[in-house]
């Protein structure tokens, strides 16, 4: 296939900045993520991980800096105009929409490709499928597990015509047989050709899952490169554990 | 001269404006419950107030302090507790509730009434002493002055008690504030009897002004929830500076303008301030979030 | 592998969206819209003749209509506008003034008014939007309490006094028409409102009502979506606004636009029927003003009051005890008991 320069990455961060006041969330942070890629973002709390999805999702602006989605700056544009783009983000602390039922929550995705309610309702049977909550349609959203509902914002991120996911800490809070569940679905999601940046405390999902890594401390980016690469780097453990003497 | 006559009757009606809010600042600041029947309360004071008189010759004043409060106390309490307590997770709910707390008040009176308007004449009603050349009236006077007396009470109260920084912590967030061991139930009933006992005296201390109808209360109601968000929700000082600070304009677009549109004017004010800056001019900015999430 | 619950291997088969997905298919939904309406028509044929109540339904109809619009803003998008009355009133005023002062047919007052709501409601959503819950009903009664003082300021809207319509110039003369009419009006606001629910614009409504970052994180506008609906409640509240105007023939500012009687009015029968559903509204909208003008008959000896009193306390034990609404508590037990009786299996 061949691509022009401009469209060799999916996502690209040039330079983002956040300042709330006199605090700095982020400071000129460069990211890119080829297509089909999976990218972890990792780093101890408070590092910025959540504001960069959020400078990237377009629910918080940000302010400096440029986000290129598909060859295209996003960077002024609100949130809904990059879902209906193709960007689907999920949330740290999951949203389910409580009044609705689990596929009418996925539908709430799939209306941003299909206009009509059929159409939709078809989709978000798909991708419920996809997910394994086929079964659990008709539930009300509020009455699934934690990792029935992680996998609902999943699916409802899914559920445009989406090619690039947003997971936020997708894993916190399942145990280890959810893990490994959710684990598997994200490699199937991944084989249909969607690209991947998830933000992950768990340091050995990201180092099955994502072939690139981005650590970030303090709203700068300190290390990237291969999981295996990055979780060795010194600046990256220091970060996690302290400045105290680092045993090798 | 003219300036300053519109500038005493500004305030004085600020004054007014003010006692009202600050007694509906305490629940809408601190349960975040819309009390439409908050106005009643202040006619419920006015119309006892004019009973004792009538009845048992007993002066306002005095009626304020010994019978109003506690009755208010008693109302605000008996209301959350058979009424709010149980809606507290429906918003909208509490909203009709007390609005049809509020038909069913305006119409009580009314039927024990007939709707005559009911005037209270005591001797000091058209008392008035001379400031810098032009009247000031004494009974709106000693209104203003109670306004300030209870911002003083209530704002130390809240700092500087324990229990008013229990009532600054449910405010804030119940949820937390109940795993910290304070009772929720307790300190809304709390809120209510206080805000119920504020308004009724209110009333005792308002017969004398104004002349008591059924209807009063609505005419109270709105301007008193104008006040409190344009104050800022949960600040007391914002109450007392924004009541007087609308009497001001309204007293003064009455005289530039008309005064059919006193207003019609400061509501159009308060709309642009409530878009512009929703926590209102003393609220911490973002408040208008915390409490009803 | 995780279990699998009992019940899923018969909803698995793909025959159609409805089978996997439990929504409603339209033509259940149609039909039983269509039966509504054909039972309203009936209800209004019997009463013929009866000019007390066929003034009910007149008003029992309009109110549940006016509800229904409302309801699209105020359940369906969770706003809780208290300023219904401004449209209602536009509608109303758009037909009385141009009819009496320049002699134009009522058909395009109503369309004058339609557009001026339509436009009113645009222009102040972006500003009306930014402000949660208490607020934004707070800001929306002060809007209510501006617009009743200015109509009754100014003199071209007839001041205090209103507009009177003089009785040759009357649309309808004969009062049995106006049920049907009122039936009408009910039959376009339900048919949008159930349109909507049924629709994108719909579910994007519940979801930005919901968690309006998680519906926008999906695609979904919050302030279009809010916008567009507000618009369309604005218009059809104007339509109801204009045939108000027609039916009584004179335009008294507090009937049309007070706080109490008309912009609160209008939630509150959403609220007792059952907000945010499509029926709730038209069920509230039939029942209160009904049940208040029986009880004010009943208690017509006693003085004046008692029955709107006990009007009020009904309605706090309503608020107490239904607090989802008389449709929404139905539905409550419906789903119990179905739920209960999957679990049997």
């Amino acid at each position: 296939m061949i691509q022009t320069e401009k469209n060799d990455y999916i996502l690209e961060c040039h330079g983002v900045s956040k300042q709330f006041g006199g605090l700095t969330a982020l400071s000129a942070v460069h990211l890119k993520v080829k297509p089909g890629q999976i990218v972890g973002v990792i780093g101890p709390n408070g590092a910025g991980k959540t504001t960069l999805f959020d400078m990237i999702s377009g629910h918080q602006k940000a302010t400096s800096g440029q986000i290129m989605f598909n060859g295209i700056d996003v960077t002024q544009q609100p949130p809904h105009i990059r879902a209906r783009k193709g960007m689907g983000r999920t949330f740290q602390v999951v949203h389910p929409i409580p009044s609705l039922t689990v596929i009418e929550n996925v539908m709430i995705g799939a209306f941003a490709v299909y206009g009509r309610r059929n159409a939709a309702a078809e989709r978000a049977h798909e991708i419920l499928e996809a997910v394994e909550l086929g079964d659990r349609a008709q539930s009300m959203a509020g009455d699934l597990t934690l990792a029935g509902r992680k996998r609902l914002e999943v699916a409802r991120a899914m559920a445009g015509n989406t090619s690039l996911l947003l997971l936020d800490e997708v894993m916190a809070g399942l145990n280890p047989v959810e893990t490994g569940q959710a684990i598997a679905m994200i490699r199937r999601l991944s084989k249909r050709n969607v690209s991947i940046v998830l933000v992950e405390h768990n340091l050995k999902v990201v180092n099955e899952l994502a072939e690139h890594a981005v650590v970030l401390d303090h709203g700068a980016l300190i290390a990237e490169g291969s999981p295996g690469d990055v979780l060795k780097n010194p600046d990256v453990i220091r970060a996690y554990l302290g400045d105290r003497k680092v045993n090798k | 001269m003219e300036l300053l006559t519109i500038l005493y009757s500004g305030i004085l009606v600020g004054g007014i404006y003010a006692i009202v809010a600050i007694g509906l600042n305490a629940v809408f600041g601190v349960v975040r419950v819309i009390n439409f029947a908050h106005g009643e309360f202040v006619m419920i004071g006015m119309f006892t107030a004019y009973f004792a008189w009538n009845v048992w010759q007993i002066n306002p004043y005095v009626t304020s302090l010994f019978i109003a409060v506690p009755l208010g106390f008693l109302l605000g309490v008996a209301i959350q507790f058979f009424v709010i307590k149980h809606l507290l997770k429906e918003p909208l709910m509490q909203m009709f509730a007390t609005f049809a707390l509020l038909i069913f008040f305006e119409n009580l009176i009314l039927a024990f009434t007939g709707g005559e308007p009911k005037t209270l004449r005591v001797d000091t009603s058209s008392a008035s002493f001379d400031l810098l050349g032009v009247a000031v009236s004494i009974p709106r006077l000693i209104v203003l002055m109670v306004a300030i007396a209870l911002t003083i009470v209530l704002v130390a109260f809240l700092r500087y008690s324990f229990e008013g920084t229990a009532v600054r912590a449910v405010s804030q967030d119940r949820t937390t504030a109940a795993l910290m061991g304070i009772s929720v139930n307790r300190l809304y009933m709390m809120a209510f009897g206080t805000s119920g006992a504020i308004a009724v005296m209110a009333g005792a201390i308002l017969a004398p002004i104004y002349t008591a109808t059924p209807t009063i209360g609505f005419s109270f109601v709105l301007p008193a929830f104008a006040v409190v968000v344009l104050g800022g929700l949960g600040s007391i000082t914002g109450s007392l500076v924004g009541g007087i600070l609308v009497g001001i304009v309204e007293a003064l677009s009455g005289y530039f303008l008309d005064p059919a549109l006193k207003q019609a004017v400061w509501f159009t004010l308060f709309l642009v301030v409530l878009v512009v800056r929703p926590a209102g001019l003393f609220g911490l900015a973002g408040s208008q979030e915390i409490g009803h999430k | 592998m995780k279990p699998k619950d009992t019940a899923a291997p018969k909803q698995i088969k793909i025959r159609g969206p409805q089978k996997f997905s439990g929504l409603q298919p339209a033509r259940t939904a149609w039909s039983a819209y269509g039966i509504a309406i054909a039972a309203f028509i009936l209800i209004a044929a019997a009463l013929s003749g009866e000019p007390y109540y066929m003034g009910l339904a007149a008003i029992g109809f309009m109110w549940a209509g006016l509800a229904s619009a409302w309801n699209i803003i105020g359940g369906f998008g969770g706003q809780f506008s208290l300023a219904h009355s401004v449209f209602f009133g536009a509608g109303a005023y758009s037909v009385a003034l141009l009819k009496v002062n320049f002699g134009v047919s009522p058909f395009v007052g109503m369309l004058v008014g339609v557009v001026i709501s339509a436009l009113i409601a645009w222009a102040l959503s972006w500003a009306l939007f930014r402000l949660r819950g208490p607020f934004f009903a707070i800001g929306t009664l002060a809007l209510s309490l501006v617009a009743l003082s200015l109509v009754e300021y100014f003199e071209w809207t007839g001041g205090v006094m209103g507009v009177l319509i003089p009785f040759q110039d009357q649309f309808i003369t004969d009062r049995n028409m106006w049920a049907f009419v009122f039936i009408a009006f009910l039959a376009l606001c339900v048919a949008v409102s159930l349109a909507i629910s049924r629709s994108r614009l719909g579910y994007y409504l519940i979801a930005v009502r919901d968690d309006d970052d998680a519906a926008s994180a999906a695609g979904a506008n919050p302030l279009g979506v809010k916008t567009i609906a507000f618009v369309i409640s604005a218009m059809l509240t104007s339509v109801g606004g204009g045939l108000f105007i027609l039916y009584l023939g004179f335009l008294d500012p507090p009937s049309f636009m007070s706080a109490i009687s008309v912009a609160a009015y209008i939630p509150l029968l959403a609220l007792i029927g059952g907000i945010g559903t499509v029926v709730g509204p038209v069920i509230g909208g039939l029942m209160l003003p009904t049940v208040q003008a029986l009880l004010r008959g009943e208690l017509a000896e006693l003085p004046p009051g008692i029955s709107e009193a006990a009007m009020g306390l009904i309605l706090v034990l309503a608020a107490v005890y239904f607090r989802e609404g008389l449709w929404g508590k139905f539905m409550k037990s419906i789903r119990r008991f179905r739920r209960d009786s999957n679990r049997k299996e």
